[in-house]
């Protein structure tokens, strides 16, 4: 993975010095608050309902053993002993003091990390596929790029009072993983008629009040143009995005009331004047970043050995968990492995100091002490050899980290709503449990397949609820949590919003809805092969509808 | 006009006047300049516009070689257009007068402004001036080019 140089590390110390200063000069009085909120907010820091909120950048999801053993004794040593993976990759600790974050800047500087941009008006952390580099799937690795775009993006001097956020994602496989179609910026990773390699680049995708798939800007673009055409993007929307209103502000409502093509044609405009400039990257620099990104040294025969087959089928349990949380590699006799931070009666994403601490010590020992955060809020040991899975299995359970539910209804997609947010109208997480405890049953839940709840406490959709397959928006009537359900939302390569299901629906009734809901799928599949949401897309919503309002 | 110029606190001989006929060196509003425009080129002093983050640079490009400086005003601090136009103006337009941003401005911006083609700066009157003079030197080296004359990352790795 990336190692910071020189430069890099004085760029992240400055910063932490230049926050310390801003907080001293905040509770020194000598800033107001209403300033101070956008100093800080850019380096992570929100204000919460119980404390403050800081959210960790994890680029592009890629972690070292050490680095994750560092957000553990974050975890420890200023928070509550745990801490939340977001659908953006990012680590998100609910308890710090706010005297106390620089400090804790200070700490995740001494391996790498930082809090840079990770809420405010500005450019956020660039996200990715959390198998790149491993899918069989994938074009190029995308990790390149994303740390490119990281330093191009970090203290950029013209985009840091944006007219709202911007989040730029990358994907480098056929199958987006990275909901790449839902972002400011999305980015494939293409090849062209002449089998070069270069971008496809979306823009105005999103969710919130708003949810819009995003759409498709330049069709294809060489490698070198990469930062020019955002920057392009990027001037164009701080100039004309809108500022008079706060939830109109992103880059989606320009586009949508520009028209794609009159926006395009700016950006285009803009790009001409500047792609030759020293904003062109030069196969230097694509070279320098990509050798941080080579194979591990992977083992060659790893593919022969025979203990995986046996133990698979000598052990049921394992089978299961081998079926639902391992995933295909590249490199035969190799798998990516999931981590779940869903288990039973956790709040989806939460990881304790103490999992944090046994994942790295893993990561070491069976994945080349790499692993990465998942859009879904799980992680991903990335490079584990078959013949490690048993061990590695058996490690994992100890720790409440082998759930065999990755993509399964309980691999629930969560904002951490009423009990933690601000905006909240909906206690998301005690939702989670009580679906969690109503499907129980693993074999229940490998039978239905692939279905993605997905969870927002309010409509600012944190939890991505519109591209659930099941999505559930909380909502307030009066001062009473209603629940209103869409069916058919997809963030990958075929990404839809889904449909609504109809009025909102009780607290108490959101499992047995959703346990309705399954009724209809199963009885309407055409065989064990399709899918929740093929099924859905293929009846409609109507079928949905008559069972839970009859 | 008190301003900062050079990471030091200094006077700039330019006042902002509404009015046409107000005499010395004088930056006018756009909708002054572009209703007076004839006239305020007899004029014996120097000449500036201001503009206001609403209107484009464009609507000035056609008279940068006539124009001694160009104030940029930040309506609220949050609202960065201000930024790209002062990018736009030195890059694209190759301005090379003076820039001036004026409004309401955070002692946190001003090493951003500098970096955009923002030569003088009028901090908003109730914040230290002295003060921000130490936000220049907070980040040494940008990652990305931009209007200032800094090394970059790329150039000295």
């Amino acid at each position: 993975m990336y190692q910071y140089d020189q430069y890099d590390q004085k760029a992240v110390d400055e910063r932490v010095e230049q926050y310390r200063e801003q907080t001293k000069r905040f509770l020194a009085g000598e800033l107001e608050d209403e300033e101070f909120r956008h100093l800080r907010l850019r380096n992570g820091l929100y204000i919460q309902t119980h404390a403050p909120m800081l959210r960790v950048a994890i680029p592009y999801g890629t972690l070292a053993s050490k680095q994750l053993r560092m957000l553990a004794y974050i975890a420890r040593e200023y928070d509550k002993d745990y801490g939340h993976i977001s659908t953006r990759q990012n680590i998100q600790y609910n308890w710090p003091e706010l005297e106390r974050v620089p400090d804790i800047l200070a700490d995740l500087a001494t391996v790498q990390m930082h809090a840079i941009q990770t809420s405010g008006n500005c450019i956020r952390n660039t996200t990715t596929d959390h198998l790149a580099g491993v899918a069989q799937d994938e074009i190029e690795d995308p990790r390149p790029y994303c740390e490119i775009v990281r330093q191009w993006s970090t203290f950029h001097p013209e985009f840091n009072w944006l007219p709202r956020k911007f989040k730029i994602a990358f994907s480098g496989a056929e199958n987006d993983r990275a909901a790449v179609q839902f972002h400011d910026i999305g980015v494939y990773l293409i090849k062209n008629d002449k089998g070069e390699v270069g971008f496809k680049i979306l823009v105005g995708g999103g969710l919130g009040r708003m949810p819009i798939v995003g759409v498709v800007i330049k069709e294809f673009i060489e490698k070198k143009h990469l930062l020019s055409y955002m920057e392009a993007i990027l001037r164009i929307y701080n100039l004309e995005g809108r500022r008079d209103n706060i939830h109109r502000a992103r880059i989606k409502v320009l586009v949508k009331a520009q028209g794609i093509d009159v926006f395009r044609e700016k950006v285009e405009k803009e790009w001409e004047r500047i792609k030759s400039s020293v904003l062109q990257i030069d196969q230097k620099e694509f070279d320098r970043v990509s050798a941080f990104f080579t194979e591990p040294d992977y083992e060659k025969n790893a593919a022969e050995d025979t203990s995986l087959a046996e133990k698979l089928e000598a052990d049921k349990a394992f089978s299961r968990w081998y079926k639902q949380n391992t995933y295909a590699h590249k490199i035969e006799g190799y798998r990516a492995v999931y981590i779940s931070l869903k288990a039973p009666g956790v709040a989806p994403g939460d990881i304790t100091s103490t999992q944090m601490d046994a994942v790295a010590d893993l990561s070491d020992q069976y994945s080349f002490g790499e692993l990465r955060t998942t859009h879904d809020q799980n992680m991903v040991l990335t490079d584990v050899k078959q013949s490690d899975l048993y061990a590695l299995w058996q490690a994992l359970q100890e720790h409440l980290l082998a759930t065999a539910n990755i993509g399964t209804l309980n691999d629930m997609i969560c904002c951490p709503g009423l009990d933690f947010c601000s905006l909240a109208n909906a206690s998301s997480i005690s939702i989670a449990k009580q679906i969690n405890d109503k499907f129980d049953d693993l074999d229940y839940l490998h039978d239905l397949g692939p279905v993605k709840v997905k969870m927002s406490g309010c409509m600012n959709a944190c939890g991505h609820h519109h591209v659930g397959h099941i999505g559930i928006l909380g909502v307030d009537k009066k001062g009473v949590e209603f629940y209103q359900f869409t069916l058919g939302g997809s963030a990958e390569t075929d990404s839809r919003l889904g449909d609504r299901l109809g009025p909102a629906i009780a607290k108490e009734k959101v499992a047995d809805t959703i346990e309705k809901i399954l009724e209809v799928y199963l009885s309407n599949r055409h065989n064990e092969d399709e899918t929740f949401l093929q099924t859905c897309l293929r009846i409609g919503v109507e079928p949905f509808k008559e069972r839970v309002y009859a | 006009m008190k301003v900062i110029k050079d990471h030091k606190i200094d006077n700039i001989d330019w006042e902002i006047s509404e009015q046409a006929n107000t005499e010395g060196n004088v930056i006018f509003p756009y909708h002054v300049y572009a209703e007076n425009k004839e006239v305020l080129r007899s004029r014996s002093g120097k000449t500036g516009v201001l503009l206001n983050g609403d209107t484009a640079v464009e609507a000035i490009t056609d008279d940068l070689d006539q124009l001694d400086i160009i104030a940029l005003e930040f309506p609220v601090y949050v609202d960065g257009r201000c930024f790209s136009h002062a990018s736009l103006l030195r890059g694209a337009y190759n301005y090379q007068g003076d820039l001036l941003a004026v409004g309401d401005i955070l002692r946190d911006q001003v090493a951003q402004m500098e970096r955009c083609g923002i030569n003088l700066i009028k901090l908003t009157e109730h914040r230290n001036a002295e003060d921000a003079l130490k936000a220049f030197t907070e980040l040494s080296t940008p990652y990305q080019s931009s209007e200032d004359q800094q090394k970059i990352i790329s150039e000295l790795r």
